[in-house]
């Protein structure tokens, strides 16, 4: 296959699968569609999240067809900063069936076979306009079950190729091809349900092809897993996919929360000096039909975000974690042997 | 609109709380019943106190815990630029009363924040709060590129095997 014809296939897979779904009907008034598109990246001294979300919205006395638009964005240079910020109905353009967001002066939109993102901080002194280009073929994972709510779906694009300018305080990263991850999900759940879940991706260093995508679904206990995979890639391409039963973890320690940030930032009076559910180092070995893939992730930068739960008082943690990879094993008779950068993340109580 | 004063703040939070969470402020009523909380910030009082099942505010009371901070450390609180700990073991912030009593208004503050991140006006009403006595926005502009640090994270593109 040539490199137009794949990049052909990259942006069909995008432009089929990609698009918003919103909560345009309400499934049986259930009124929980949540909705968000994700990007991320990590390297050495910066990191990068940037999160748009829309939520129905579930609060006491909402009126029944609003929604929650929310933006959230965390940077980390040499410490973290960010923040969430929340947008008025009149300031926010979402399409069902369109590729792009409009929060304020922010957006996310998909152009000429790749995604622009804008973040204008309304509060924290930070700015980000990147270009994201897909070079690896997305995957789509359905009907993911959260217990007895309707499923939720993944719709990822494991690498792309992040180009432009992070400004953060008074420092500026100019951007070159700077490897990054894209998700999309959607469904209709309530935070606070019995379901916690880490996942992850890692990029094994910038000349090499391979890539994964890690998950993990659990009860809120984590004492039973409903989902566990590893998708790999090798270039543009889906390679290999473990699955449960070859996958075994393990973890390590604790992540101290010193030095975390955590959004929103009233949210550490929640949280005092307390550890975190986030390991120190985390482990994944799976092995199969002849291969074998070995995941050494250590934890070292920490953002934690306090999301309300819908039905109860207490909270979810969303913990966003960045670190060093060590990926080794062997797939279909092929060595793997490389280092990189990961991001985790561990959502739970 | 700005809203330096703590206790403004923190009426017009109770009323907000009681409209649009209404279980936080039946958790932080809970929390706080038999407690008359006497707060104090920059040497100010008032009362904290459960009637008829909501939280309000009065003017004099009895005691039986106590609550001392300032403006500045409870915006360093809130923005988390300080923690809870810090403050106490500096003496910025006092809790004093039975322990039963500490517990409580520990657990209050927390129904409090809960409510407060689940309410449309109260970050509204924190912002206010919080931006009273802030010199400027923060927002970077333009003038801030002459002094600008520049620094360039650079990556190869993949190889990919299949082009």
């Amino acid at each position: 296959m040539t490199g137009s014809s794949i990049q052909h296939t990259i942006q069909r897979a995008i432009e089929r699968g990609g698009f918003i779904r919103h909560s345009s009907c309400r499934l049986a008034d259930l009124g929980a569609h949540k909705e968000w598109m994700h990007f991320a990246l990590s390297a050495p001294d910066l990191d990068v999240f940037v999160n748009f979300s829309v939520m129905d919205d579930v609060r006491h006395g909402a009126s029944p067809r609003s929604a929650i638009a929310r933006l959230t964005c965390a940077v980390r240079s040499d410490r973290w900063d960010g923040d969430i910020d929340h947008f008025e109905e009149h300031e926010v353009s979402v399409r069902a069936g369109g590729m792009g967001l409009t929060f304020g002066a922010n957006y996310v939109h998909y152009l000429g076979g790749s995604y622009g993102v804008l973040v204008q901080l309304r509060k924290r002194p930070i700015q980000i306009d990147l270009t994201f280009v897909p070079v690896t073929i997305a995957s789509q994972v359905n009907n993911i079950a959260l217990g007895d709510a309707p499923p939720m779906h993944w719709f990822v694009v494991p690498k792309l190729l992040a180009s432009g300018e992070v400004i953060i305080g008074d420092q500026r990263f100019e951007l070159e091809n700077v490897p990054a991850y894209h998700d999309h999900n959607w469904g209709y759940f309530h935070w606070g349900q019995d379901f916690a879940w880490v996942w992850g991706y890692g990029h094994a260093g910038a000349q090499s092809p391979w890539l994964f995508v890690f998950d993990r679904l659990s009860n809120r206990a984590r004492t039973t897993d409903l989902l566990r995979g590893i998708l790999v890639w090798k270039g543009a391409r889906h390679h290999r996919l473990f699955g449960g039963a070859e996958i075994q973890l393990r973890s390590h320690g604790s992540m101290p929360v010193k030095g975390a940030l955590t959004l929103p930032r009233v949210a550490a009076l929640l949280r005092p000096e307390s550890a975190t559910n986030v390991p120190a180092s985390f482990e994944a070995r799976a092995a199969g039909g002849g291969d074998v893939l070995e995941i050494e992730f250590r934890s070292e930068q920490l953002c934690q975000l306090v999301v309300p739960n819908d039905r109860d008082l207490g909270a979810t943690i969303v913990s966003e974690v960045s670190g060093t990879l060590v990926l080794s094993g062997c797939i279909h008779g092929e060595r793997i042997d490389v280092e990189g950068r990961a991001m985790f993340e561990f959502l739970g109580d | 609109v700005i809203e330096r004063d703590f206790f403004r703040f923190l009426a017009r939070a109770l009323a907000a709380l009681d409209e649009e969470a209404p279980d936080a402020a039946s958790a932080l009523a809970h929390s706080l019943a038999g407690i008359a909380l006497e707060m104090t910030v920059d040497g100010e009082s008032r009362w904290l106190v459960v009637r008829n099942g909501r939280c309000t505010l009065s003017a004099s009371g009895a005691s039986s815990a106590a609550f001392r901070s300032t403006r500045e450390v409870l915006v360093a609180l809130l923005e988390a630029r300080r923690t809870l700990l810090d403050a106490i073991l500096c003496d910025d912030l006092v809790l004093s009363g039975a322990p039963h009593a500490v517990a409580a208004i520990y657990d209050a503050m927390s129904a409090f924040v809960q409510g407060g991140m689940r309410s449309r006006s109260i970050a509204r009403l924190l912002d206010a709060y919080l931006t009273a006595g802030q010199p400027c926005s923060v927002t970077p502009d333009s003038s801030h590129d002459v002094a600008l640090e520049w620094r360039t994270v650079v990556a190869t593109p993949l190889q990919h095997d299949d082009s």
